[in-house]
């Protein structure tokens, strides 16, 4: 299995034929008083072992949505209404509710945001690693403990035999965010999706969680999905990169490819908006107006009332994916032009 | 503009507009045992700063380090345990009331969340002209009239004036409050996370806002962050604190481009910088911040510190000028000069 994953690896930056986890054509509407409200729109992603997919967009851009939506965790009144949510082969969006809560915290597993409104206040750290641990794999609860301090250890928490036994207020929040990432990993899923993971924490202690990541990732040859507004923690950790915008994917590119010369003009506005730590410059060109609400969502380009260079074409039907190259694509009338 | 202000510092020496000595302030924590003694958190350890007239001091920092106690305590919202503040010759925490009263209208606040900071119940309007009706300025046509003014400036549609806090986005939220503290026409204002919450294309607008606002109104500003690329962007002069103390202080560039307190240097490095080709030149620190109930003896770094030795952990290194305009409190920091700067490009 191990061999087989690490060539798909390194055959994925050649050509992605068959990806670990694929979302295609998904559709998301969550049920309002106002009506119905589409907030995810035809959104195609996919992930082979070994990578790591950043999927960044402002709030309210859906890409948190979609991750739910794929694992069958929406909320009461959101619904898929089409769509394939392809997992090792299997579609996760018709099997039954059983089988999923099986995949869930075994083979896919979730980290996100605020580790501690994650952690359930009233159980020590230890028994909620234990717990998924005695679930899944069906470990005594001897056996469970015994790895359990192995996983804390693993994401760096020192102390790890004393640590099993505390409660949550008693851990900071860099390392409540670890247990939070040794429980997701604890039954060394094949993917993980990573919500914000670094989003509540300070700069120092999120390039000790990112370079955790990475390292578990390799060391557990894993598909991490990292779903982030920042574009300096993409630049950090993602090795392909899908931009969303008022709930569809825009653009689609290597990382390199995509700092070096994007090619919609909204992700092209996004990374000249964003002050620079490395550079002074003497105004930030900001993008005018605001992302649409999702009440507001037009057939035509979302982004034309903020966009420099849109015309008729981009009204009135969605603007295509153009294909650049196998792993790359845009969905723009008027794609910036490289210089 | 920064580099107006710049010929201006070696021309004449820029107007003091606050100077802070020595600001401290405790907290005392929960009682966790019915006779001990209850513990005292040290989360203002001794401040110092002076605010020029019309420059932006970035303060940055991580969580808990102290940068919103300071922006309170300076602002008088609380009480400092010692020290003093002196705004326009004045110390204002010995000041009474009524004389309090006229000074507060020269500094306002602008914090991190809009929605929690407007009235959901009242009218945009009526929340930007409140400060007016309370500081009874002009009669009732003028008030509308520099409502109507104060609106444009912060480049806002008129008819947003009679709707709701609610019906905004979080981007026109923060423009409301911003033209709310604006209005009575402060000296000072201090802007905690004002821009934290935005998204980037939208907080690049009000950055931008805030800079123009600046020049046209000859404001200062306080400018509280945790993140230093919008710092960078913003300041004239940036002060990074550590659990109560300020650790460095010195002109933007100076400070980003050669920083000598190895906090600074580790803060610096761990930022995120939007370009995948400057990847792996990081170095990460250990550790977490002390926590203020329980300091560290010496240098509150010592223990995340690569440089830390003996004298660290026991002698507090003293807040001291190292170059011109360039101040640092760290025992190494003569040995730091011109050594390791951090690899940002």
């Amino acid at each position: 299995m191990s061999n087989a994953t690490t060539s798909q690896s390194s055959e994925a930056q050649v050509a992605t034929d068959t990806p670990l986890f694929e979302i295609r054509d998904l559709s998301v509407v969550f049920d309002t008083p106002d009506g119905t409200v589409q907030v995810v729109d035809s959104v195609d992603l996919k992930v082979s072992a070994g990578r790591t997919l950043g999927l960044v967009g402002e709030s309210g851009s859906g890409k948190s949505v979609t991750c739910l939506a794929a694992l069958g965790l929406l909320a009461a009144r959101g619904r898929v209404t089409s769509g394939q949510v392809m997992f090792n082969g299997r579609d996760l969006l018709k099997i039954s509710e059983e089988e999923m809560a099986k995949l869930r915290g075994c083979e896919v597993a979730m980290v996100f945001q605020d580790p501690m409104v994650s952690l359930n206040p009233v159980k020590t750290i230890g028994w909620q690693i234990s717990e998924s641990l005695c679930l899944h794999q069906g470990l005594s609860q001897g056996g469970a403990k015994k790895r359990a301090i192995e996983l804390l250890d693993m994401v760096g928490i020192p102390n790890s035999k004393n640590r099993y036994g505390e409660y949550p207020h008693q851990f900071s929040g860099g390392m409540s965010q670890r247990a939070m990432i040794a429980m997701a990993i604890a039954c060394q899923p094949k993917l993980l999706i990573a919500d914000e993971p670094t989003t509540a924490l300070d700069v120092t202690i999120q390039a000790q969680i990112l370079e955790l990541l990475s390292d578990l990732k390799k060391e557990l040859d894993m598909a991490l999905i990292l779903i982030t507004h920042d574009l300096g923690v993409i630049a950090e950790a993602a090795d392909d990169v899908a931009v969303m915008y008022a709930g569809r994917v825009v653009e689609e590119a290597p990382v390199l490819e995509l700092f070096d010369a994007p090619l919609h003009q909204y992700t092209l506005g996004l990374l000249s908006s964003l002050p620079r730590i490395d550079r002074t410059v003497e105004r930030l060109s900001a993008i005018e107006g605001a992302a649409p609400p999702p009440q507001e969502f037009v057939t035509g380009c979302r982004f034309e009332a903020r966009c420099g260079h849109c015309d008729d074409t981009c009204s009135g039907t969605r603007p295509p994916f153009t294909k650049i190259s196998a792993t790359r694509r845009v969905a723009c009338m008027h794609p910036v032009k490289s210089t | 503009m920064k580099k107006a202000i710049d010929t201006n510092t070696k021309a004449v020496k820029p107007e003091i507009l606050m100077e802070v000595r020595d600001l401290v302030r405790h907290f005392i924590g929960p009682r966790t045992s019915f006779f001990g003694k209850r513990k005292i958190a040290h989360a203002i350890n001794g401040v110092s700063f002076d605010l020029y007239a019309g420059e932006t001091l970035g303060l940055v920092g991580e969580s808990g380090c102290g940068k919103s106690t300071t922006g309170q305590l300076i602002l008088n919202l609380m009480e400092p345990t010692s020290g003093s503040v002196t705004f326009l010759g004045k110390d204002i925490t010995t000041l009474n009331k009524q004389e309090w009263r006229s000074m507060r209208r020269e500094m306002q606040l602008v914090f991190q969340n809009p929605l929690g900071a407007l009235n959901p119940r009242l009218t945009i309007g009526s929340q930007i002209r409140e400060p007016l009706d309370i500081h009874n300025i002009g009669d009732a046509d003028e008030r509308n009239a520099i409502v109507l003014e104060m609106f444009e400036a912060v480049s806002l549609p008129p008819h947003l004036l009679e709707r709701y806090p609610h019906q905004l986005s979080g981007g026109q939220q923060q423009r409301v409050v911003i033209a709310r503290a604006l209005i009575i026409s402060p000296k000072l204002v201090v802007c905690d996370e004002s821009v934290s919450a935005l998204d980037v294309s939208v907080q690049a607008q009000v950055v931008n806002l805030l800079v123009d606002l600046q020049k046209k109104l000859g404001l200062t500003y306080l400018f509280i962050t945790h993140d230093l690329s919008v710092v960078r962007h913003i300041s004239n002069r940036i002060a990074v604190m550590y659990l109560g103390r300020i650790v460095e202080l010195a002109d933007s560039e100076t400070l980003l481009e050669n920083p000598l307190h190895p906090y600074t240097r580790a803060l610096i490095s761990a930022v995120p910088v939007p370009d995948p080709r400057a990847r792996a030149s990081r170095a990460t620190i250990k550790g977490e911040p002390p926590n203020p109930f329980n300091p560290p003896s010496g240098c509150a770094f010592n223990a995340r510190c690569p440089h830390a030795d003996d004298k660290c952990r026991t002698v507090l290194p003293d807040f001291r000028e190292l170059a011109e305009k360039h101040m640092v409190a760290c025992h190494h920091a003569e040995a730091l000069v011109g050594n390791q700067k951090p690899n940002l490009s």
